[in-house]
C-alpha cells in the first residue's frame, strides 16, 4: 500500500477521504448506498466531488466478420450492463438507458452548491438526483430542473443558475480537468491515503484503512 | 492420457466453473480465494484455463531490461488502465504477501495452459500444485511459461506423470486447447478470473460474495460485489 498515485491530487481536493461520482454513470448510482452505509457505520461523511468520466459506449450490433477486438468490446460491453442491472436488483433500483450521454456540468455544480452552502442537505441531493435521473425523470443538462430541485430538499438558491453560468462553471471545468489529469478516469473513485480505488467493490478496503487497518485485509 | 470430448464453456458436472490465466494477476489474486470456497462448500472447482488475447482488446507492449518501454502501440486510455490495474493488484497482493513483478512483455500462456488441463487430470493436489508453483514463480519473473521444459520440470515437481506430454502438446492437447479457446470467447467468456455457476457469469473476484449466495442455495439477501476478507467470505 506504499505506491503513491498523482501528486496533484491533494491540491484539487484536500487529503479528507473523498468519493468521485459522475452522474451519468450507472456504477456512480450502484455505489450510493453502500457508501452512505459505511459513512453511517464510520459516523463520518466523505468529501463527495463530481468529476466526468466517458460516457458508456453502447455495444454495437454483431457484424459479419468483425475483427477480434471489436467482438471482445462487444461482449465485455453487453456483459457490464447485464451485470449492472443483476446488482441494481440487489438494490431494487431502476436502471434506465445506460448510454446517455447528458452535459453534466450543472447537476455537478449543483453539488458543489451544496457542499458549500447546505452540507446537510448533501445526502438529500445525491441521493434525488441520481434515482430521478437513472428514473429518467430528470434531465441533468436542465438549470431550471437543477434549481427546483434544490430548491425542494431546502437549499437556497439565489444566484445558483448564474453561478452555474459563471465562476461555477469556470470552477468546475477546472476541477474535472484537474481530476482527470491527475488519474480520476473511472467512478465511482475513492480517494484514500492518497490512493485512487475505481469502484464500490473496494469498500472494505475502504473501511480496514480508515479504521486503521485492524484485523484481516479485504483479499 | 483421455479426456472427455463435450466441452460447454457455461456447463460442468462440477457446481463451479473456473476461469483463468497464469498471465493475469487478478486471476491470480483469485486463487487462493478459490480454494477457500473449494474447502467451505466441500466441492470441487472445474479449473480451466482462458488464454487471453490481450492485445486484441488492450493493445501491446514490451519492456527493455531497464523497465522502460521499448514497444508499445497502446493508447493513453489503454496505458491509464493497464497501470492502474497493476497497481490495484499489486497493492492487494502485497497484503497477502504475494510478489507480482510487471511482466516485460505479453506472455503467451496457451503452453502453462496446456500443463494446467494436464495436471487436471491427474488429480487436484497435482492440479493445485502445479497452480500454486507457476503463478509464484511467473509473478517473481522466476518461470518462463512459454519453455516446454520448464512447464513439464513443474509438473514433475507437482507430481505429475509426464509420459506422453509433449505429443499431447504438439497434437491432441493444442487442437483442443485452441478449439475451446474459440468457443469459450464466442460463448462470451472473455475475462479472467470468470466464475460460472449454474451457467451464470460473473468476471472478477469481487463476485466472490455472490458466487457463495449461489453455492449455499441463495440464503439470506443476495449480496453486492465487494473485495471482502477471507472470514467475511465464510461467513455469508
Amino acid at each position: 500500500m506504499s505506491e503513491a498515485t498523482d501528486e496533484t491530487l491533494p491540491s484539487l481536493i484536500g487529503d479528507a477521504p473523498a468519493v468521485c461520482v459522475d452522474f451519468k454513470n450507472p456504477k456512480s448510482y450502484l455505489a450510493l448506498r453502500p457508501t452512505f452505509a459505511l459513512e453511517d457505520e464510520l459516523g463520518m461523511t466523505f468529501d463527495w466531488w463530481p468529476v466526468q468520466v466517458s460516457a458508456m459506449s453502447r455495444p454495437q450490433p454483431e457484424q459479419r466478420n468483425e475483427d477480434r477486438g471489436t467482438r471482445h468490446r462487444r461482449i465485455r460491453a453487453l456483459y457490464y450492463e447485464r451485470d449492472l442491472r443483476r446488482y441494481a436488483n440487489v438494490y431494487g433500483l431502476e436502471l434506465g438507458d445506460f448510454y446517455r450521454n447528458p452535459d453534466v456540468a450543472v447537476a455537478s455544480i449543483g453539488l458543489l452548491w451544496v457542499k458549500q452552502r447546505a452540507p446537510r442537505s448533501l445526502r438529500a441531493y445525491l441521493h434525488a438526483v441520481f434515482e430521478r435521473y437513472w428514473q429518467e425523470r430528470l434531465r441533468l443538462d436542465d438549470a431550471n430542473a437543477i434549481d427546483a430541485l434544490l430548491q425542494e430538499i431546502g437549499v437556497d438558491t439565489s444566484r445558483f443558475r448564474e453561478h452555474a453560468q459563471g465562476d461555477g462553471r469556470t470552477n468546475y471545468d477546472s476541477l474535472v480537468n484537474g481530476l482527470r489529469a491527475a488519474g480520476i478516469f473511472d467512478v465511482p473513485a475513492y480517494v484514500v491515503e492518497g490512493e485512487i480505488f475505481f469502484g464500490r467493490q473496494h469498500l472494505p478496503m475502504v473501511r480496514w484503512l480508515l479504521t486503521g487497518r485492524r484485523g484481516e485485509p479485504p483479499i | 492420457m483421455t479426456m472427455p470430448d463435450s466441452f460447454d464453456p457455461f456447463r460442468s458436472d462440477k457446481p463451479l466453473i473456473l476461469y483463468i490465466d497464469f498471465k493475469s494477476p487478478y486471476a491470480y489474486l483469485a486463487k487462493d480465494p478459490a480454494y477457500a470456497i473449494e474447502e467451505q462448500f466441500g466441492i470441487e472447482i472445474d479449473w480451466r484455463p482462458l488464454t487471453l488475447d490481450i492485445p486484441s482488446y488492450l493493445g501491446s507492449a514490451r519492456l527493455d531490461a531497464t523497465g522502460k518501454v521499448a514497444e508499445s502501440n497502446r493508447t493513453p486510455q489503454q496505458w491509464s488502465g493497464v497501470k492502474y490495474a497493476y497497481r490495484d493488484a499489486r497493492r492487494y497482493a502485497s497484503l497477502r504477501n504475494l510478489t507480482l513483478r510487471g511482466t516485460t512483455k505479453i506472455w503467451d500462456s496457451s503452453l502453462a495452459g496446456l500443463g494446467m488441463e494436464w495436471a487436471k487430470a491427474q488429480g487436484r493436489a497435482i492440479l493445485r500444485g502445479y497452480i500454486d508453483r507457476v503463478y509464484d514463480r511467473f509473478w517473481k519473473r522466476e518461470l518462463d511459461i512459454e519453455d516446454p521444459h520448464v512447464v513439464e520440470a513443474v509438473l514433475a515437481e507437482s507430481g505429475a506423470g509426464l509420459a506422453g506430454f509433449t505429443e499431447y502438446c504438439n497434437g491432441e492437447g493444442r487442437v483442443r486447447h485452441d478449439a475451446r479457446q474459440l468457443q469459450i470467447f464466442e460463448a462470451g467468456v472473455f475475462g479472467v478470473p470468470s466464475f460460472i455457476v449454474d451457467g451464470e457469469l460473473f468476471f472478477g473476484r469481487e463476485h466472490l460474495p455472490r458466487v457463495r449466495w449461489l453455492l449455499s442455495g441463495k440464503r439470506g439477501a443476495p449480496p453486492d460485489v465487494a473485495y471482502r476478507h477471507f472470514e467475511a467470505e465464510r461467513a455469508l
